[in-house]
């Protein structure tokens, strides 16, 4: 079954091409104009993955973006004009798992859905964890059941931030270069943004951790990346 | 038609409204503003820089001392001109008054004496000389007394330090002729005063001279007061000058300063008058010019960026249908194949040209902000090479900067990176060698890029200015064959520069050009 994709764009014509574009990459896309318009096409179809530009009338991608985490894991990838630090972050705060800069090249963008649909599908019961779970003092990761538990309570994670965890926690101890995490939880080569990473563990840690501030599972391995302390 | 004069409209008609088309053109206020006598004619909403360096720098070469020597000198001068004329007018009246006194006390002394000789000559004709009679005479030290008796002069001789001869000629011919005189003269560098009168009782012509000795003491003490006063008051003036032009410059000092801060690109300097109301208006003109400067480049930098924004999404459309039409090359006839590959390889380079822009306008606007990252240089220059897509050049990667980590966003190094091998491969005959190396001398604590191309390498003179935008070189007007956006290199020192490091350009050992990139190393982590 080809990948249900929300398109929110209020520039027609982008609307328009990137549909067909997406269409020609064997996805069912479907476009909408407002961030109105996307949450009630959201709360009455089942979409795998939403495309959401930043700069939409009323409501805006980064509140657009917010509004749907409230309810939904599913993957965002934000399209913006703007690949300044400060919009970027902001969008990737609010709750995007993934970006790309207009103008992009739909052949990148493709790689971005398939690699967050690999994902996707791969999520729950991951072949590649063989391990039933894993624990560490309160927390305890199920890969084969994608929860995580924290003091036996479930915590909401989205599927970003699960696979990050999973990384992480199948080789407790090892710190994981932003590269290798980029590469592994993201599927991008050695020029992905860094960026992504550090925002992730940080949106991860408020999840987490007892102390965001001061982290007692994800740790900062200074100048190296990012480990899962034993 | 050389000569703007003021009233433009005049000069305009007047010199050339018969023969010349564009008279428009000079009435425009640019033309005026950089008109040849260098009177510049600021008009409201129009600030030309150009025209008021011009006019600055012309003014400071005219100019031979600081203002502040000036000041202190005018300050000297009028108090050195003000104090010797008051001394001038104190020394004479000084003079003159000693003098007269010195003379009526000298003639009443003289004439007491003269009562004196007349009597004791007439009561002891018989039994003493006039010699003997002065001989007797006392006077004081500086007084000499002399009698002319028939015809014949006597004087005292047991002083004998100044005789009768030593007196001015004009002055004997005078008395002896019967006329009271009284005349000052000088002698061995001393003032003298003689007094002579004929008297008729004794048929003799008496003279006394008196040594001014006093006078000439008392003038050479007021004058040498005087004098030093004077100077005094010169060196104090010219201290106060000093002192006084030190605080009105002072202000000055303090725009000079904010100036060249705003020069050096701190655009939000402002300068505040520290309620001193004269400065009030200095500080408001500064501080408005620099708001207006400041909300002008702000514009411009705003546009551009807000222009490259705007491409953004007709771009994003244009390449995506792009796209989509390559997806169906095959049911295109050849003709729109070959069409549809050139537009596709212009709207790619439209594509990086606004990419490139917006790089450039967020230097500008001083935004840019390197994504930094610790990264081996040696594997980030060897995968930037490969991201270029054109690996048929051999990278030499020497073995001791293997592990050398520098501090660097990646994205940026790739750009650097690419934008060489781009500019190599348009201007300088393809790439010869790429190598990355240990700074060395001058260069150590830095890894140096290097990227060699097979060109004819670059003129001295255009070393600097091959780093600007649009900076062309020759091979460019082959703009068939070339590429480039003409922000390529001037990127890439940005970029360079974000980074701390340094970029220049070399001729390479064995003829074509060598670029080199030197980046600060960072010191190893104890981690690694």
């Amino acid at each position: 079954m080809s990948a249900r994709i929300l398109v929110v764009e209020d520039d027609e014509r982008i609307r328009t091409t990137l549909c067909l574009a997406l269409e020609d990459e064997g996805y069912s896309p479907i476009g909408v104009s407002s961030g109105e318009d996307a949450i009630d096409v959201l709360s009455r179809r089942p979409t795998d993955i939403v495309l959401v530009d930043v700069m939409l009338p009323g409501i805006d991608g980064l509140e657009l973006t917010r509004r749907i985490r409230k309810t939904s894991d599913v993957p965002i990838i934000m399209v913006t004009a703007r690949s300044d630090t400060l919009d970027l972050v902001a969008g990737l705060e609010a709750g995007a798992d993934d970006y790309v800069t207009k103008p992009f090249v739909v052949k990148e963008l493709s790689a971005r859905i398939k690699a967050h649909m690999r994902r996707a599908q791969s999520g729950p019961g991951d072949p590649g964890s063989e391990m039933e779970r894993y624990q560490f003092g309160d927390l305890e990761i199920s890969p084969a059941e994608g929860v995580v538990r924290l003091r036996g309570e479930e915590v909401h994670l989205t599927r970003t931030e699960f696979r990050l965890l999973c990384e992480l926690g199948a080789s407790p101890g090892r710190v994981f270069s932003r590269e290798t995490l980029l590469e592994r939880v993201w599927g991008y080569d050695y020029f992905g943004d860094g960026r992504l990473v550090d925002v992730h563990v940080r949106r991860l840690r408020t999840k987490i951790e007892p102390d965001a501030a001061n982290p007692r599972y994800v740790v900062t391995s200074r100048g190296l990346g990012y480990k899962l302390q034993p | 038609m050389t000569t703007v004069r003021e009233d433009g409209d005049e000069a305009t008609s007047a010199a050339g409204g018969s023969s010349h088309g564009p008279q428009t053109s000079l009435r425009s206020p640019r033309l005026r503003a950089s008109s040849p006598s260098g009177h510049t004619v600021t008009t409201l909403g129009q600030f030309d820089p150009m025209a008021r360096t011009h006019r600055l720098s012309r003014r400071r070469r005219r100019r031979r001392r600081s203002l502040r020597t000036r000041l202190a000198v005018t300050f000297a001068f009028a108090a050195l001109g003000l104090s010797a004329s008051l001394s001038v007018v104190t020394y004479t009246l000084v003079r003159t008054n000693l003098i007269r006194e010195q003379e009526s006390s000298a003639t009443a002394r003289f004439f007491a004496d003269a009562q004196f000789i007349k009597a004791e000559l007439v009561d002891t004709r018989a039994t003493q000389s006039p010699a003997e009679i002065l001989e007797s005479f006392t006077t004081p030290v500086d007084t000499e007394a002399f009698l002319n008796v028939d015809g014949r002069w006597q004087g005292r001789t047991s002083t004998q330090q100044f005789t009768i001869d030593d007196a001015p000629p004009a002055f004997k011919q005078r008395v002896l002729a019967g006329i009271p005189t009284l005349q000052r003269f000088q002698f061995d560098d001393d003032t003298y005063l003689a007094v002579g009168a004929y008297i008729p009782a004794i048929d003799a012509v008496f003279v006394e001279t008196f040594q001014l000795r006093d006078l000439d003491e008392s003038l050479s003490i007021v004058g040498g007061t005087l004098l030093g006063v004077s100077g005094v008051i010169t060196v104090a003036a010219a201290l106060i000058g000093l002192y006084l032009s030190k605080r009105v410059v002072r202000p000055l000092e303090i725009v000079a300063t904010a100036a060249s801060e705003i020069a050096g690109g701190r655009l939000d300097t402002r300068l505040d008058s520290g309620g001193d109301s004269d400065l009030d208006s200095l500080t408001r003109a500064f501080n408005q010019m620099a708001d207006a400067l400041q909300a002008r480049i702000d514009r411009d930098t705003r546009f551009a960026s807000d222009v490259s924004h705007e491409l953004r999404s007709p771009l994003t459309t244009m390449r995506t249908s792009i796209e989509l039409l390559q997806g169906r090359r095959d049911e295109l006839s050849d003709r729109g194949r070959t069409v549809l590959d050139l537009l596709d390889a212009d709207v790619k380079r439209f594509d990086q040209m606004v990419r490139d822009l917006l790089e450039i306008s967020r230097f500008d606007a001083g935004a840019a902000s390197a994504n930094v990252e610790e990264v081996r240089i040696a594997e980030l220059v060897l995968r930037s090479i490969e991201a270029t897509g054109e690996p048929r050049f051999p990278v030499e990667i020497d073995a001791r900067t293997a592990a050398t980590i520098v501090a660097a966003d990646k994205r940026r190094i790739e750009r650097v990176i690419a934008n060489l091998v781009h500019n190599a491969r348009s201007h300088g005959g393809g790439v010869r060698c790429v190598s990355v190396v240990p700074g060395e001398g001058e260069h150590a604590g830095t890894v140096l890029l290097i990227v060699d191309d097979a060109g004819p390498g670059v003129p001295v003179a255009d070393r600097e200015r091959i780093f600007d935008r649009f900076a062309r070189g020759p091979a460019s007007r082959r703009r068939g064959a070339v590429e480039g956006t003409g922000l390529g290199l001037s990127i890439v020192s940005e970029h360079v520069r974000l980074h701390q490091g340094s970029i220049w350009v070399d001729d390479r050992p064995g003829g074509g050009a060598r670029f080199v990139v030197a980046l600060p190393i960072l010191p190893v982590g104890d981690e690694r």
